[in-house]
């Protein structure tokens, strides 16, 4: 699909600076490294700042959830490219108000890189930090080895877990935990019907053919597990949510939320047509959907698909997916 | 006569500029083919600043921090970032040392595979720069141990990351992006890999044609 830029080198920047021209009563820059956007209010009393951070062309992942109840600070990187270890220290250093800042990022080879050296760095500073490493994508990894899996749509939701817990004033390692209690009960699987073009390159990177689907492809078009013919809708989540169920395990009767997640060219009528399909598998398996969150949270560019986030809740965890937030890159009217 | 460090990395940073594009299409195999541009850019860094610094100042930990500081901070890659890191440890460790000698290009090359194996995570045959850089800090050791003079020294290493890179084309990947690629990658030698060859093989021409002269 063709973009629409000025100069494709510029894209990020250009970007940012139009997100901060258009939300300039909630989001600022932080001094001290380029791209790193924070939320334009200051804590009024010292809290856990969440902070994130990583490759452009997933908006609203990340930048996108800086605001109230989400994030207080996100290291813009460059597409689909790790932000600076400078970056992200400069993101907690000017969010941080005393009480620690928690990471919350995706498992990729750069974010684990620079946020590990951006937490070096900030202790050296003498600040606490704690991290939370989002690998959900069932396909990147078997169900023995998580730690090696991707981070995907999971991620929107364990920012808002963390982002709710240190609202309250909670001490970071509390925020740490709830963070992590949480992804580690979240898994995903995406389903592309088509590829993206990176600006900078041109070009697609990789082809999916038309009347294809690549199930478990990744949101920077890491190849799937496995490619099939298109199927009807309800055909192709009962496959993504079995094969979800049979990872995640809930536990009989349990809660979860859903999320169905848009990776940037699916209308969002496909995207509830889909939920549809998702809601009634999970109640076919005795499941109770406890919050269902359906739209574009981690995009790639404008791929055609989608993916299914599951999340099973227990009683903390489901009350800071209720608490109110707002980010104005997310708000509707 | 060998020539400055300074000169020698300078020719060294200009062969990773001159194979730019080679690169992207190695790393458009396995990734998202821009290692050559980040390359090019970062080492384009590097030779702007080496070249402004003070021809006085030939401290070798010196020259290798500044090599590392501006990859960091100009290299928009895993790559960049590592051999940033990298070239910083090699810089701490060899404050003060004012040639190329057989025994500084072994440590150097030894830094670079301590921090990047730190750092990265990866191991030994994980198709990743370690399988070149790996086998040139032995080569270079092996050198040093001989008291080779630093041409040979640098010739030796450059050879075993030649090897080494060409070695990671029937390797499947374990780390990073070339991991979710590992069937379209074999046949292919790693980006970064092929990068560190390119590298040690710039600094080894350098030192030998300072030395023929």
């Amino acid at each position: 699909m063709p973009h629409l830029s000025n100069h494709p080198d510029a894209y990020v920047d250009e970007f940012v600076d139009g997100l901060l021209l258009a939300h300039p009563d909630h989001l600022r820059l932080a001094s001290g490294a380029p791209r790193v956007v924070v939320r334009a209010e200051p804590a009024t009393e010292p809290r856990v700042a969440v902070v994130s951070g990583g490759g452009s062309g997933h908006l609203p992942t990340f930048v996108g959830y800086v605001g109230e109840g989400l994030l207080d600070g996100c290291a813009v990187g460059n597409l689909f490219a790790s932000p600076s270890a400078e970056q992200i220290l400069a993101a907690a250093l000017e969010t941080g108000s005393g009480a620690g800042v928690l990471f919350v990022y995706g498992n990729y080879t750069g974010d684990r890189i620079n946020f590990t050296l951006a937490s070096e760095m900030a202790r050296e500073s003498g600040i606490e930090v704690a991290e939370v490493r989002v690998h959900d994508d069932i396909a990147s990894g078997p169900p023995d080895d998580r730690q090696s899996r991707r981070g995907v749509a999971g991620l929107g939701l364990t920012i808002k877990v963390a982002g709710a817990a240190a609202a309250t004033g909670a001490p970071l390692d509390e925020v740490r935990r709830a963070a992590s209690r949480a992804a580690d009960r979240t898994r995903s699987m995406g389903v592309a019907l088509g590829s993206c073009v990176l600006p900078t390159v041109g070009r697609a990177t990789f082809e999916v053919e038309t009347g294809t689907m690549a199930l478990g492809m990744g949101i920077h078009g890491e190849p799937a597990g496995r490619l099939a013919p298109v199927a009807p809708a309800d055909d192709v989540v009962g496959d993504v949510v079995d094969a979800l169920l049979t990872d995640l395990k809930p536990a009989q009767g349990a809660g979860l939320a859903v999320l169905i997640n848009g990776l940037g060219a699916t209308p969002g009528e496909e995207l509830y047509l889909l939920y549809r399909g998702v809601h009634r598998c999970l109640s076919a398996h005795g499941l109770r959907v406890g919050r269902a969150f359906v739209g574009e949270y981690t995009t790639s560019l404008e791929m055609p698909g989608f993916s299914v986030t599951l999340m099973e809740l227990d009683e903390q965890t489901d009350r800071y997916l209720a608490a109110p937030s707002h980010a104005p890159v997310l708000r509707l009217l | 006569m060998t020539p400055a460090p300074a000169q020698a990395f300078i020719a060294a940073a200009r062969v990773l500029v001159s194979v730019k594009e080679e690169l992207g299409i190695l790393d458009g195999v396995a990734g998202d083919g821009d290692l050559g541009a980040s390359m090019a850019v970062g080492f384009t860094a590097v030779i702007g600043r080496l070249s402004e610094a003070d021809g006085a100042d030939q401290d070798v930990g010196a020259l290798l921090t500044t090599m590392g500081s501006v990859l960091s901070t100009t290299a928009p890659s895993t790559l960049g970032t590592l051999l940033g890191l990298g070239f910083r440890r090699a810089g701490r460790e060899l404050a003060g040392r004012d040639r190329l000698d057989a025994d500084t290009i072994a440590r150097m090359v030894d830094a670079l595979v301590v921090e990047i194996a730190l750092r990265g995570g990866a191991g030994p045959g994980d198709r990743t720069v370690l399988d070149a850089l790996g086998p040139a800090a032995e080569a270079a050791r092996a050198a040093a141990d001989r008291e080779d003079p630093p041409q040979v020294a640098a010739d030796a290493a450059a050879k075993a990351a030649e090897q080494g890179a060409a070695g990671t084309q029937t390797m499947p990947a374990r780390r990073g992006r070339a991991a979710w690629l590992k069937e379209h990658a074999y046949g292919s030698p790693d980006a970064g890999a092929m990068a560190a060859a390119y590298w040690i093989r710039g600094l080894a021409d350098a030192l030998a044609e300072g030395a023929v002269r």
